[in-house]
């Protein structure tokens, strides 16, 4: 297979890292777009706003990026085990969020995010037998 | 800050937008693998009708999340859209017939447990 090559390359364990970083890129890429047009009320002055902010094309590069990663884990992988362990971005979100927006980290917040991580590692990283065919 | 009712109706949108996305690629990727003749990647993507329904069920959820962006802080929106990783894994064993065994189940209502405190500090 001409996909396979890129496939296998792909979906080894780093895929993990690259995805949550290109997502967490993605959320603070939309979350500046936002600044961008936070004075406009919705409609034709948003849109116009919105597609002549950088940022803006900043998320769709890394929109494509994080579909060509995802697609890759979705050939080896079932939805219902590979999906949530993509949550692992809440981490970085986070930090992210308080260290360039200066958002605070309230301790319910933090507690939340740690319960999210616990459910990833119950699901597991390891593809299994029983979930790692869809069928 | 506050969220408004608005604004509390486009974060479902959201979570069901990108689970249909979610869908539709996924479904997609399996008919793929069915098909003895491979395409290649981009050629793939261009020409399955379900990857371009994903594609504007993704597109949705893009104009929706901005929107949300705007009156929410990041650290508590992101989070709330976690409810997707509950909804994901049901919609693949409703829809595409995966097996949910008890494990995923269970960190699912960890994740939903998550959402719940995180949320709760966002009104």
């Amino acid at each position: 297979m001409a996909t396979g090559s890129f496939t296998k390359f792909l979906s080894k364990w780093f895929l993990w890292i690259l995805l949550p970083l290109f997502n967490t890129l993605n959320q603070v890429a939309l979350k500046l777009t936002a600044s961008v047009v936070e004075s406009d009320s919705f409609g034709l002055s948003w849109f116009v706003h919105a597609a002549g902010s950088p940022y803006i094309w900043m998320s769709f590069c890394c929109e494509a990026i994080n579909f060509a990663l995802w697609l890759a884990i979705m050939k080896r992988h079932s939805l219902s085990q590979a999906f949530p362990l993509t949550a692992i971005s809440y981490a970085l979100i986070m930090t992210t969020s308080w260290v360039f927006f200066h958002e605070p980290i309230l301790l319910k917040e933090l507690l939340g995010v740690m319960l999210i991580i616990a459910g990833i590692a119950v699901i597991g990283f390891e593809p299994t037998a029983e979930s790692g065919k869809s069928r | 800050m506050t969220l408004s009712p608005e604004i509390l109706l486009l974060i479902p949108f959201c979570i069901i937008a990108e689970t249909l996305s979610v869908l539709c690629f996924k479904h997609g990727v399996n008919e793929d693998e069915k098909n003895p003749v491979d395409v290649g990647f981009i050629t793939m993507v261009l020409t399955r009708p379900l990857f371009w329904l994903g594609i504007f069920f993704w597109g949705m959820e893009l104009v929706a999340w901005v929107v949300v962006l705007e009156h929410t802080p990041l650290s508590i929106a992101f989070p709330l859209m976690s409810l997707v990783y509950c909804s994901v894994p049901l919609a693949g064993n409703l829809f595409l017939h995966e097996k949910l065994p008890p494990r995923q189940w269970l960190g699912a209502v960890l994740i939903a447990a998550g959402v719940a405190l995180v949320g709760s500090t966002g009104a």
